[in-house]
This record gives C-alpha cells, structure tokens and sequence, in this order.
C-alpha cells in the first residue's frame, strides 16, 4: 500500500530525515514513535505531499505520489473542526474536497461511533474527547485509503485517551483502511498497532521495527497483561540504545 | 430575555431622559433664542411639521446611502479578495490601501464635482470609497488570520487554492467581514449626507443646508435626528444579518 523509499528531508543545514524506508501494508496499523523533534510530522507532511523530500520516493498502490497532494486521509493532534460547520457537515469535509458527499453513509456512522446525539450540534458544543472521535470519523469517511493520524490523543487527559484508543479499535476494525499513527506513548503504540517504526533523532533514522503480535479484536485488559509489558521493556530497551 | 433587555436599557435611557430634560430647563432659564439652540419640545414641534413633506428627502438619501453601500461592499470584497489571491499585488498596493484608508474621503469631493458634475455619480464615487476601505481591510484582515492548523488539514487533504478559498478562508472571514460591515453601514449615511451638501435637489443633506442657511436651527436638529436614526436602523439590519450568519459562534473562543 504505502511504500518510501530513501526518503530524506534537510531544512536548510538541518538534516531532519536521513533514508527513510518505511512500509504499510492494506488494513495495517501502523505506528511511528520517535522523541519530540525527530522529524514524525515532517515525514507526514512529505507524504501528504505538502513537502518534497530531497530524495527518494513514496509509492501508494503503486502509484507515485511524491509531490502530489489528495492521496492521504489525515487527522491533527488539534481536532480542528470548522467552527461555522455542523458536526454532520464537518465530518462529510474529506467528502467534499473530493467530490461527492453521502449523508445517510455518515449519518450511520455517526450513530455507530456514539455521536448520534450531536449531529446537528457545532464543534464548540462538544468535549475534547468528541471532538477528536468526530475528528476520527472525518478521516475515516474521507475516500482514501490510508489514514495518517498525528498524535491525535495527546491533548487529551488519561481517562478520556484509554477510553478513545478502545473506541477507535472498535470502529476501525470493522474498516478496511490503512493507519499510519505519530504517539510519544508506547502503551499506546502497543495497544492499537501491528507495527511499531522506532526512529532516532538528529538526523531521524529508522531504528528499529517491531511486529506487535497481539491479536485482535484487542480489549483493556491486554493493557495490564504480563505480555504487554514484556513487549513494553523491550521498546524501551530498543529506544534508550 | 425581555426582562433582561429592560434590565440593560432602562439606565441609558434614564440618562437620556435627564440630559433631555435638563437641555429643556436650560433654554428656558436662560431664555436662548431658538435659532441658537432649540429646546427639544421645539424640535419635536418642527418635526411634526416637516416630517409629512421629508418622505423625498429621506428616500434619495436612503437610496444613495444603500446604492453607495452595496457597490463599495461589492468592490471591497472583489479587491480584498484579488489581494488576497495574488500576494505580489497584495504586496505592491496593500500599503497604498492603508494610507488611503487614513485619508479623509471627503476632501476629494470637490474634485470629483468639477470630474463629474452635480448628479449622483460623484456622490455614489464618494459613499463607495467611503465603504470600499473599512471592508477592504476587514474582509483581507479575516483572510490572512485563518487558522493556521485548518489550513494545514485542508492542504494535508489535498484542497487546491480554490477550495481553500472557498471552504475555509472566505467562510473564516465572515465575522471580520461583518466588523467591516458595520463600520461601512455608517460611513455610508454620513457619507450621502455630506456629500448632498455639495448640491442636489432633494435628500437629508440638502433639507439641513436649506434649514441652517436660514437659521431654521430646530429643522437641522430634525435632519440630524433622521441621519442618526437611518445610521441606527443601518447598524441594527447589519447586526440582525450578522447574528443569522453566524449563529455557529460561541461567545469568546471558536474552533
Ligand atoms: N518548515 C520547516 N522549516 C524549518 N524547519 C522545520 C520545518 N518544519 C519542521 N522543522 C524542523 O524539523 C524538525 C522536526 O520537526 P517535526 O515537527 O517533524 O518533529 P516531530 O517529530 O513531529 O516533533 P513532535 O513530536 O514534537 O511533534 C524540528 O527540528 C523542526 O524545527
Ligand atoms: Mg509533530
């Protein structure tokens, strides 16, 4: 599905990203943790295309998209929704931008991810936490399909961020599309993907990759397994290397 | 909802009542001629008998006020949003736009007069300056401050210029738009009046130059009073627009 090849990246002296070869398969979880500064946003912007890398390419089912913008569904760490939009409205944004909008198919996803209740409300009406579910569904009702979401639940308090990464597994396993994902947490990382990218710093380098072997559907109690925190050292061990 | 309404009015209008009150005692106590200040009730009294002739004078000048309005409206969004678009221009007039926006419109009115003559066209050039550059300003202002992060997912998403335009910046500028709005609303009444001064037939203008020429100094109370209240009514359509387009708002933060 997404595939980069060699990609690297300089702002002016600064190198940022040094080769990087990353790749997602269909339906993958995919998630890229790395220390604040590493370069995981600058990766984001490359793929959407709002950069270009000074070398290498990036591949989407074959096609070439380095440069080229529309090819990405794409979630911020700020919910940013359109504050003049309703919540039905906004979600159907990814929809517009490419053409056509289906209400009754958003509607029925709206309701399935609890949101039924705020359909017609404004953005400003809802919790933190909401806005980023409906931030979620914006992306995933988008027609691409690979999803890059960064750091979509940093903002949020602990309760509300467990409480979201069960509910985002609970939708997105019944969706085909694929998800690149920037945490700073590992428990996070652990909790939803099937694979862990560990990059450096100054310049990013891929430091390892990690095949998370739980299976899904996954529940909270994965969190607290012996299992978990194995797989947990070992990232830690990987990372302070 | 009403009895707030009265709770927040009734001190203003208390206040009014006062200064009313006092500016009447006033004139009699120290008997002031009416033509050097009128007392209210003399004003009231000439209102009532100029008002059922004023019907043309305040249509033409509604009517210049609105026309000048709506074309200065029309060309103050086209132009912001060229600047907008193009950043090179934006770069070249922009300053331009702000030294003229400090100028007095009002001085080129003679100018214009011996350009175009009497009729209404100097005077619709003048009222549309005169609204061109509060919403100019305004409208450019509400498009360069968009939300940086609602730019960046509109781009991530892939939204080409127009898009961005459309769907974000114009729709994000709206309340900015509106600061402008109100702002023009007014400068167009007084901008009509002052320019009626110059010379035309009929409108609010040239009723208060007739009036003051002929020391009838209640009759140019009566037109000031009009002016004031056509302002007013103005401002109150502006608002009343203002509340229906964005009703989304939350009172003091947004996004
Ligand atoms: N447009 C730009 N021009 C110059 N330098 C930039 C630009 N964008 C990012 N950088 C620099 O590139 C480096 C990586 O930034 P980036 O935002 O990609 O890091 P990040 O891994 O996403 O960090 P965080 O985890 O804090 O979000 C930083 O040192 C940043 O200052
Ligand atoms: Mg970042």
């Amino acid at each position: 599905m997404l595939e980069l090849h060699n990609v690297s990246k300089s702002f002016g002296q600064k190198q940022v990203l040094q080769e990087i070869s990353l790749h997602v398969a269909d339906g993958e979880f995919v998630s890229l943790i790395g220390p604040s500064g590493s370069g995981k946003s600058t990766l984001f912007n490359l793929i959407g295309g709002l950069l270009g890398p000074d070398a290498g390419d990036i591949y989407l089912n074959g096609e070439e998209i380095t440069n080229k913008r529309g090819f990405i569904s794409y979630m911020p760490q700020q919910a940013s929704l359109f504050p003049w939009k309703t919540i039905l409205e906004n979600v159907l944004l990814g929809q517009e931008l490419q053409g056509k909008k289906d209400y009754t198919r958003a509607e029925a996803m709206l309701e399935r991810a609890g949101l039924g209740g705020v359909i017609h409300a404004y953005p400003h009406e809802l919790s933190g936490g909401m806005k980023q579910r409906v931030a979620f569904i914006r992306a995933l009702l988008s027609p691409q399909s690979l999803m890059l979401l960064d750091e979509p639940f940093s903002a949020l308090d602990e309760f509300t961020r467990t409480d979201m990464q069960k509910w985002l597994l609970s939708i997105w396993e019944d969706y085909e599309q694929s998800i690149l994902f920037i945490t700073h947490s590992i428990d996070e990382a652990l909790f939803l993907s099937d694979k862990i990218i560990i990059l450096s710093v100054n310049p990013a380098e891929i430091k390892d990759v990690i095949k998370v072997p739980f299976k899904r559907p996954r529940d909270g109690d994965l969190l607290l397994s012996e299992e978990f925190l194995q797989w947990k050292k070992k990232i830690i061990d990987v990372i302070q290397f | 909802m009403k009895t707030s309404l009265l709770k927040r009015i009734w001190r203003p209008f208390l206040a009014i009542l006062i200064f009313l009150g006092l500016w009447e005692v006033a004139t009699r106590l120290f008997s002031i001629e009416e033509w050097l200040l009128p007392a209210p009730s003399d004003i009231v009294m000439e209102a009532r008998n100029v008002i059922p002739t004023f019907s043309p004078h305040l249509g033409s000048t509604v009517t210049l006020s609105v026309s000048g309005f709506l074309i200065g409206t029309t060309v103050g969004l086209g132009v912001a949003t060229i600047l907008h678009l193009m950043p090179r221009v934006r770069e070249t007039f922009f300053p331009f736009i702000i030294i003229s926006q400090n100028m007095p419109i009002i001085v080129l009115a003679p100018l214009l007069v011996i350009w175009f003559g009497f009729n209404a066209l100097p005077k619709l050039i003048i009222i549309t300056l005169a609204c061109f550059f509060p919403i100019a300003v305004s409208a450019l202002g509400g498009f360069t401050q968009t939300n940086r992060e609602l730019v960046h997912y509109m781009k991530m998403m892939g939204a080409n210029k127009a898009q961005l335009f459309w769907k974000l910046e114009l729709p994000h500028a709206v309340p900015s738009i509106f600061s402008g709005l109100k702002i023009a609303g007014t400068y167009s009444v007084m901008a009509a009046v002052v320019s009626e001064w110059l010379g035309a037939q009929k409108g609010i203008g040239v009723f208060m130059t007739l009036a003051a020429s002929s020391y009838r100094t209640s009759r140019v109370f009566v037109a000031i009073i009009v002016a004031m209240v056509i302002s007013l009514a103005f401002y109150g359509l502006i608002l009343l627009l203002e509340k229906f387009f964005i009703r989304w708002q939350q009172k003091g933060e947004n996004a």
